[in-house]
């Protein structure tokens, strides 16, 4: 999750719910690839920020997501619906994967 | 008839007031007191009162028959709380805790393939009080921890308390002025609010008289409580502003916060106080309305 | 890392933000970044405790919806009436009648009414989100839901997504949660890296001490502990340290009752300020430098005092009977 939209280079977000943009990769055999972002449709949600953005990364059948905080009910979402989730902020895209070895 | 007792902040005393003027009306009335600070209720202790009769409240939960669902998503769409989930295929998958059981999903189901289960989200409790000579029945509602809605559990507490045979019902609302709040003091002919000496007392006051006032409610007294403790004009200015009447003024008193210690209510451990005077005077002019 | 503390207690009027103001004050006066976040947004009080006449940003939040029955295209069917799930129509002289100040929005009685456009939703505010610099170096967020409104604790979180954004990486939230354990306080607590529960003791409040506790238990969180006017019942202290010690809660401190905190709530200015050499204000203030500590040796801490035995919440479902059978 991030607030940018500069592919890699983007800055994961602190939050989940109301990131602004998803910067979604594909991870193949440790490469990167098929880099795009979407607006989080919890961006601007007047409520339910986090179910709404979880229900686009099962749309979008994201498999692991990244972001500084989850909330309660996020993670819950996030758990039943099978997507991993990860804790990291302040670091890029680029060197979140590197840390988590996705 | 109905009367409330509230008071936006939290900690002015309602409890204290509701439960003495409890045992000073029943003296003369069949009464039902009904806790409905559903997420804290404490009437029970300061009563010394063990909960007795408990019944589960439990709201609508979807139960999702995937031999039925032809994967349409209404459900998902028209849920107000989020808490349905529609997954890769299609399927729907309810999240427990966000389901506030408003149905909306098994109404909109052009399959009928949603069947109402139940999630249990609260309890009610029906306890006979004796306090002396005085008897009373006092009614709790309770929100299991965890959960997060608490309008179903005040709603069926206080159905529970009002299918009591009574001639007075004393509602003791929760601290705060939220829907809830509101819910709990709906359709009362009187509503009292405590308050306290304090900038934060009169900024609450405020609010909760605009929700008795939203409500509808004819009557609006306030009680100002731990007098001493501050200058209360201003309250009583703006209680006069808003059409209430301050029926009473208690002092502040070790004595008061004593009875929260022993579990015994003041008029019942020291009738001959001034405190205990003033409740039998409220339980009098609540008397007068009930004519 | 961004530090979140989350003060809370069940019960009302115990001194939550009393505790979470000279909390805010004191970890300032070490240089520390603060953000206050006012968590309580149906009787929000950190902004009289702070003397703040006027908000910097003040913007509605949020949509909410409220339903309206027309009444030319009703059928008095009473379905409507039927469904609600919050008792929000009323029939009053032989009309139905949507009650705006319990409705909350959800769709099920336009579901089921056989009429189209019988019953129409309109777009209301939910809230409001204010946000000022105090006198003191660091900003409060605060709400404020109209009277007689919904609070479903999205508010808070709202509150508490601003705090985050504006958040450094040596910030530290001090987080003042409402009274009771429901939505808005399950909001104030979910994310906090530590909870601090103020308790007074008498039943009432341990009752509720420990039912908001359930709730750090659920979210896996360390929490600590103030008993607030331990001298109008030192037995029952007792009660509450062994409750303490038996689930790895660090009592802070204990505060004694003290006549000048009504007195310092009516000039609306803190405690710590108006009378400093007070009683509870000592107490308050050697309770503001451990919680600095903590924030200053955070690893530490946490590992000492996390729950070791997570305790989710766990839903109790009934499964409708029909189900059993296939």
């Amino acid at each position: 999750m991030s607030e940018e939209n500069r592919g890699l280079d983007s800055i994961v977000s602190h939050r989940f719910g109301r990131a602004r943009y998803m910067i979604i990769v594909d991870v193949e055999n440790g490469e990167v690839k098929n880099i795009k972002a979407e607006l989080n449709p919890g961006g601007q949600a007047a409520s339910g920020a986090g179910i709404k953005a979880v229900q686009k990364l099962v749309d979008e059948g994201v498999k692991a997501v990244v972001a500084g905080a989850f909330g309660p009910n996020a993670m819950t979402a996030l758990e039943n619906m099978g997507i991993k989730y990860y804790q990291l902020q302040g670091v890029t895209v680029k060197e979140a994967l590197g840390k988590l070895s996705l | 008839m109905i009367l409330s007792v509230t008071g936006g902040k939290g900690g002015t005393g309602k409890s204290f007031v509701a439960t003495n003027l409890a045992v000073e009306l029943a003296k003369k009335y069949s009464l039902v007191l009904a806790d409905l600070d559903v997420e804290a209720p404490n009437d029970h202790i300061l009563l010394g009162a063990k909960l007795q009769r408990e019944e589960q409240i439990a709201i609508m939960f979807p139960f999702i028959d995937y031999s039925k669902c032809i994967k349409c998503g209404v459900c998902g769409r028209v849920c107000d709380t989020g808490a349905m989930l529609i997954s890769r295929e299609g399927l729907p998958y309810v999240i427990p805790r966000l389901c506030s059981g408003c149905s909306a999903c098994y109404y909109a189901c052009p399959a009928k393939a949603i069947i109402s289960g139940k999630r249990v989200v609260g309890k009610s409790y029906i306890t006979p009080v004796k306090i002396g000579e005085v008897n009373f029945t006092l009614v709790t509602g309770m929100l299991n921890e965890g959960e997060e809605h608490v309008a179903p559990v005040v709603v069926r507490s206080k159905r529970r308390a009002l299918s009591l045979k009574a001639e007075l019902y004393l509602i003791d609302t929760a601290a705060g002025t939220s829907n809830t709040v509101a819910a709990a003091m709906d359709k009362s002919r009187l509503a009292i609010a405590v308050t306290e000496p304090t900038p934060l007392g009169l900024h609450d006051l405020e609010l909760i008289l605009k929700v008795a006032e939203a409500l509808g409610i004819r009557e609006k007294w306030v009680v100002i409580n731990k007098v001493g403790i501050g200058p209360h004009d201003e309250h009583v200015k703006l209680a006069e502003k808003m059409g209430a009447e301050v029926v009473a003024e208690i002092p502040y008193s070790r004595d008061v916060v004593e009875t929260y210690v022993v579990g015994a209510p003041i008029v019942a451990s020291k009738p001959d106080t001034e405190i205990a005077a003033t409740f039998k005077y409220i339980a009098q002019r609540v008397a007068e309305v009930t004519g | 890392m961004t530090l979140e503390i989350a003060v809370a207690s069940g019960k009302g009027g115990v001194g939550k933000s009393t505790l979470a103001s000279t909390i805010a004050i004191i970890l300032s006066r070490h240089s520390k970044p603060i953000i206050a976040v006012d968590a309580d947004a149906e009787a929000p009080n950190l902004h009289l405790i702070f003397g703040i006449k006027k908000w910097e940003v003040e913007e509605p939040y949020g949509e909410a919806m409220v339903a309206e029955i027309v009444q030319e295209k009703c059928t008095r069917c009473g379905r409507c009436a039927e469904v609600c799930p919050h008792g929000a129509i009323d029939f009053i002289d032989g009309r139905y009648v949507v009650n705006t100040v319990l409705c909350e929005g959800c769709v099920t009685c336009t579901l089921v009414c056989p009429v189209k456009g019988a019953i129409i939703r309109h777009k209301t505010i939910a809230g409001y989100i204010r946000q000022t610099m105090t006198t003191y170096g660091f900003p409060l967020i605060s709400g404020r839901l109209p009277p007689g409104r919904p609070n479903s604790g999205k508010i808070v979180s709202e509150e508490k997504e601003r705090a985050r954004a504006m958040a450094t990486q040596d910030s530290i939230i001090v987080v003042d949660s409402a009274a009771g354990i429901g939505c808005q306080v399950v909001s104030s607590l979910a994310g906090a890296n530590m909870a601090i529960l103020i308790v007074e003791p008498t039943p009432a409040s341990f009752s509720d001490l420990r039912r908001v506790y359930t709730l750090t238990r659920h979210f896996m969180q360390p929490a600590a502990l103030v008993i607030n006017k331990y001298d109008i019942n030192e037995d029952y202290v007792e009660t509450i340290e062994a409750f303490a010690r038996e689930n790895n809660i660090d009592l802070l401190g204990k505060i004694p009752y003290d006549d000048n905190v009504p007195l310092s709530m009516a000039k609306m200015a803190p405690l710590i300020e108006l009378y400093p050499d007070s009683p509870a204000s000592k107490a308050l203030i050697e309770i503001a430098e451990k919680v600095a500590w903590i924030t200053e040796h955070w690893r530490e801490w946490f590992m000492k005092y996390r729950p070791r035995k997570p305790m989710p919440y766990k839903p109790q479902i009934i499964k409708p009977p029909e189900l059993g059978k296939a």
